[in-house]
C-alpha cells in the first residue's frame, strides 16, 4: 500500500558527514527530516547543485506542493499518505470566500471586509480566512480588472481568480501582474492559453474536467511545460457522492499507485446553488467531509460563525501531529494579580485542557495560580488512566515552580477527573488537595463556594 | 444502489484493483417475528471492504444505521436536546415513541443512566421491565445501555438480555474493566449482540474482542466502540483510531473484522455545541451542527453504526446519507 521513501534512500545521498552544521546531529536525521518535510534542503550547505537536484526528485511528495499569494503565501499540497496515522498531513486545506464581480462596488467592499476581518480563537490559535476566491461571472474584461483592484487594495488575502474564459483572467491578471493568483480555471479547450498566461505571470494554474482520464491527460501537458497544476475534478459539489468519489480516487491514485499528473493540490467549492438560508448546514458539513477526503483548498460562501467554527476546528484536528499530542510548557502561569494567599491550581500540558481551563480562568477574572504538570500532552481523565499524571509528577512540579515560596497556604486545586488521585497526592507533597469541579467553566464558581474569591 | 448506477457515477479512469483480503463482518440489529423476535423490521451493519468511496468496485455494502439514544431519565440530557423534546423527556417510553415517529432512524438506543449505584440504583428486574415495555411499545431494534458502572452493568446486560430474550439487542458495552464475560454469556444464551469497548487503544480492542470470541460470540454479534470523541475535544483520535482498525481488519486482522459505532452524542460535552457564548453563533444553529460533523467525519473514517442524540442532527447525518445512497433516500427522509 502508500509506503512512502525510506529514510536510509535519502541518507545515501547525503554527505554522512554528521556535521551538524544543518542544525540536526546526525545525517540520518537530516534526512528523516527531509522526508516529514521538518527542513528544508537548503539547510544542508555541503551539497552540489546536482546532488540536491538528485535529493529533490527523490523527496519530492506525491502530491506536489503549491505555493499562492505574495503578501500573505499559502502553501497547500505536499502530502505523502491517504490516512494521518501513516505520517502526518502537512499543509492544512486553505479555505476561501467567494466574492462575486457582478455585485455592487459597495456590497464588494463589504463583503471584502468582513473577510479580512473574520477571526476564530481556538486552543491557543487565532484563525482566519486564507484566500479570497473572486469569481468573473460578469464576464467582463474591464469589470474584473476593476474589481481585483479593489480585491488588491483592501486585503492582502491571496486570491484564486475565477473565469472559464482567459482572456477575461488576463484583464484581472495584468492588476496583480507579481501576486501569485490561482487562475482557476482551464478546461480541455482552453489549456493552452491557460499555460501560456501561467508563465507570463508564472502563477498556478487550475484544470478542470468531469473526466479524470482527461483531466490526468491536460495535468501531463501543463507538467511538460513546467507549469504549477492543481485539479478541479467538479465544480460546484452538487451530486456529493460523484464528488468524494472523484476526490478519494484522485489522491489514490496519486498516493497508491503514482500517477504523478494526478499528484496536485484539489480545490473544491462547497456552495450550494442557488444558496438558500434554510439548506445552509449543508455547506458545513459538506466542507468538512471533502477535507477529510483530500480536498487541499475550498471555496464557500457562508461567513457565519456557527458554520465556519467546525470546519476550522476539524482541520484543526486532523492537521494535528499524530505522533505529538498536543502540549504546551508546564510550570507556573499567572493569572490577574495572586498573592501569597490566592488559590493554587492544578491541570495538565494537553493543550485543548489547558486552553479551557486558562480560558475559563481568565474569563472569571480570578487571581491565581496555575501549575500545569507534565502529562506528556495527555488529558486529565487520560492521564490519570495512563500513569502521566502521578503523586510523583505533581511534587516535583511543586518544587520546580517553587510555589512553596509564592504563598503561604498549602492547598492545591486538583481537576475533578482526578479525584482519585487526592489522598497520594496530599501524602507525597504535604499539601492539601481540593478536588476541584470536572468542568473548568465551573471553576469560578467553585472558589466562590469555597469562599476562595474576595 | 444499484450496480448500474454505480458504474455510471464512476470515474472512467482505469486504477489497478486493490482487493483486500479482509472484509468486515454484517451484523444485524433486532430480529423480525420470522427471525423469532417482534421487531417489525430489523437492520444491518457492515459488510465493508474498504474505506466509504475507497472502493470502485462496489459501494459501501449495506450503508450505516443511525440510532437516537434515550434516557431512563433525562438527568445530563444537554438543554438543546431536552427542549426539542418537551415533556416527553420525561417518560423513556414517550421520548421512544417521538424519535421513532419523527426521525428517520433505524434503532432505539436506551440509556439505562438511573440503574448508577450513585443515582436511583433503579434494580436490574426494573430495568428489564422497562425495556420489555419498551419492546413491546416500539418495533424498532434495540441498543442497550447500562450506567456504565462496571460493577452493575454486567447484572442489568444480563437481566435485560433474559427480558429480551430473541430480539437480538445490542448490549452496551463489554469493557475490559467489567464483567464481560457475565454479558458474553448472557448475548450467546438469549441471542443478542455485544458492543466491545475500550479507550482510545486499538491494542485492547484487539485483546477484548479476542476474549469475546473465545466465549463463543461469533464476529456478526460484535459491534467495536474503540471510543469517540467530540469534535474539537480529539476527533481526531477517534478517525486515526478507527482507520486504524479498519486498514488492519482489511489486511486481515480477524479480531477486529467488525463494524464500528461512533456514539456521536458525546459530541455534545464540546462547549462549542452547549455554550451560550454569543461571539459563537445562535445555539440553535451550533449545537446540532456539532453532532452532524462527528457523525459526518467518523463516517468517512470507518464507522457504520451512529447513536445520536439531537433529532435536527439525525435529520442533517440522513440528508446527507441520502445523498450518498440514494437506494435508501426515501425511507431516510421519510422515516
Amino acid at each position: 500500500m502508500s509506503r512512502w521513501l525510506s529514510p536510509l534512500v535519502v541518507y545515501n545521498s547525503l554527505p554522512k558527514k554528521n556535521c551538524n552544521d544543518c542544525g540536526v546531529p546526525t545525517c540520518l536525521a537530516f534526512a528523516v527530516k527531509l522526508i516529514e518535510g521538518a527542513v528544508e534542503l537548503d539547510a544542508c550547505p555541503h551539497l552540489t547543485d546536482q546532488q540536491k537536484n538528485e535529493i529533490e526528485q527523490m523527496i519530492l511528495p506525491p502530491v506536489r506542493k503549491v505555493v499562492f499569494g505574495k503578501r500573505k503565501t499559502v502553501a497547500v499540497g505536499g502530502e505523502r499518505v491517504l490516512h494521518r496515522h501513516e505520517l502526518r498531513l502537512h499543509n492544512p486545506t486553505a479555505i476561501a470566500l467567494d466574492l462575486d464581480d457582478s455585485e455592487q462596488d459597495e456590497v464588494i467592499k463589504a463583503r471584502l471586509q468582513s473577510i479580512n476581518e473574520f477571526r476564530i480563537e481556538r486552543a491557543g490559535q487565532t484563525l482566519g480566512i486564507d484566500a479570497v476566491a473572486l469569481l468573473g461571472t460578469s464576464k467582463s474584461p474591464d469589470r474584473l480588472r476593476k474589481v481585483v483592484k479593489t480585491v488588491s487594495e483592501g486585503s492582502n488575502l491571496p486570491i484564486i481568480l475565477c473565469s472559464l474564459n482567459p482572456e477575461v483572467l488576463q484583464a484581472g491578471l495584468e492588476e496583480v501582474k507579481d501576486d501569485r493568483p490561482i487562475l482557476y480555471s482551464a478546461a480541455a479547450e482552453t489549456l493552452e492559453r491557460f499555460i501560456e498566461l501561467s508563465k507570463e505571470f508564472k502563477c498556478p494554474i487550475c484544470l478542470t474536467s468531469e473526466d479524470l482520464a482527461e483531466l490526468r491527460a491536460m495535468a501531463r501537458k501543463a507538467m511538460n511545460e513546467g507549469v504549477s497544476v492543481l485539479l478541479a475534478p467538479t465544480t460546484p459539489v452538487t451530486n456529493l457522492h460523484e464528488a468524494l468519489l472523484k476526490l478519494v480516487t484522485i489522491r489514490r491514485a496519486a498516493i497508491e499507485h503514482k500517477y504523478q499528473e494526478l499528484g496536485h493540490p484539489i480545490i473544491a467549492f462547497p456552495i450550494s446553488e442557488p444558496y438558500s438560508k434554510e439548506e445552509r448546514w449543508r455547506d458545513s458539513v459538506v466542507a468538512s467531509m471533502l477535507m477529510m477526503r483530500y480536498a487541499d483548498i475550498l471555496v464557500t460562501h457562508s461567513l457565519e460563525i456557527p458554520l465556519l467554527l467546525p470546519v476550522f476546528t476539524l482541520r484543526q484536528a486532523i492537521y494535528s501531529d499524530p505522533r505529538y499530542p498536543a502540549s504546551v510548557k508546564t510550570g507556573l502561569y499567572t493569572y490577574g494579580a495572586p498573592d501569597s494567599h490566592s488559590p493554587v491550581l492544578m491541570t495538565t500540558n494537553f493543550a485543548l485542557t489547558y486552553y479551557l481551563v486558562s480560558g475559563d480562568i481568565s474569563a472569571a477574572r480570578i487571581s491565581c495560580f496555575l501549575l500545569v504538570a507534565d502529562t506528556q500532552g495527555m488529558s486529565v481523565l487520560n492521564a490519570v488512566v495512563g500513569r502521566q499524571l502521578t503523586p510523583q509528577v505533581v511534587k516535583d512540579l511543586i518544587l520546580q515552580t517553587q510555589i512553596e515560596e509564592k504563598v503561604t497556604h498549602r492547598k492545591l486545586v486538583i481537576p475533578g477527573l482526578a479525584a482519585r488521585l487526592s489522598g497520594d497526592i496530599e501524602d507525597a507533597t504535604g499539601w492539601q488537595a481540593i478536588v476541584g469541579p470536572e468542568e473548568s467553566s465551573e471553576i469560578r464558581s467553585f472558589l466562590e463556594k469555597t469562599g476562595w474569591t474576595k | 444502489m444499484t450496480e448500474d448506477l454505480y458504474r455510471l457515477l464512476r470515474p472512467k479512469l482505469e486504477l489497478p484493483s486493490i482487493r483486500y483480503p479482509g472484509r468486515i463482518s454484517i451484523v444485524q440489529l433486532g430480529a423480525t417475528s420470522q427471525e423469532g423476535g417482534m421487531r417489525k423490521r430489523s437492520v444491518k451493519i457492515g459488510g465493508d471492504i474498504d474505506f466509504p468511496f475507497f472502493a470502485l468496485e462496489a459501494p459501501t455494502a449495506v450503508g450505516p444505521a443511525v440510532a437516537m439514544e434515550v434516557f431512563d431519565k433525562p438527568l445530563g440530557v444537554p438543554t438543546p436536546v431536552r427542549e426539542s423534546l418537551g415533556s416527553a423527556a420525561e417518560d423513556p417510553i414517550e421520548w421512544a415513541k417521538k424519535c421513532a415517529r419523527e426521525c428517520p432512524i433505524d434503532a432505539i438506543a436506551l440509556r439505562l443512566v438511573s440503574s448508577d449505584p450513585a443515582l436511583d440504583d433503579r434494580s436490574s428486574e426494573e430495568c428489564a421491565q422497562l425495556v420489555k415495555h419498551l419492546l413491546d411499545e416500539v418495533d424498532l431494534p434495540l441498543i442497550v445501555f447500562g450506567s456504565g458502572n462496571d460493577q452493575k452493568d454486567p447484572a442489568v446486560l444480563e437481566r435485560v438480555a433474559e427480558a429480551a430474550e430473541k430480539e437480538r439487542v445490542l448490549l452496551s458495552a463489554a469493557t475490559l474493566k467489567n464483567d464481560y464475560k457475565r454479558i458474553a454469556h448472557a448475548a450467546v444464551h438469549y441471542g443478542h449482540l455485544i458492543l466491545s469497548r475500550t479507550e482510545c487503544d486499538p491494542p485492547s480492542q484487539r485483546i477484548l474482542n479476542e476474549h469475546l470470541l473465545e466465549l463463543g460470540l461469533n464476529p456478526d454479534q460484535i459491534v467495536m466502540d474503540p471510543t469517540t470523541a467530540a469534535l474539537g475535544y480529539g476527533i481526531e483520535y477517534s478517525i486515526s483510531i478507527m482507520e486504524q482498525l479498519r486498514l488492519d481488519a482489511l489486511k486481515g486482522d480477524k479480531s477486529v473484522q467488525m463494524p464500528i459505532a461512533a456514539i456521536t452524542s458525546y459530541a455534545w460535552n464540546a462547549r462549542e455545541a452547549w455554550s451560550e457564548d454569543e461571539k459563537l453563533g445562535p445555539i440553535r444553529v451550533r449545537g446540532p451542527l456539532w453532532e452532524t460533523h462527528t457523525a459526518t467525519s467518523l463516517f468517512l473514517a470507518g464507522a457504520g453504526l451512529f447513536i445520536m442524540l439531537h433529532p435536527d442532527s439525525v435529520r442533517q447525518f440522513n440528508k446527507v446519507l441520502s445523498e450518498i445512497f440514494p437506494k435508501n433516500a426515501q425511507s431516510r427522509l421519510d422515516g
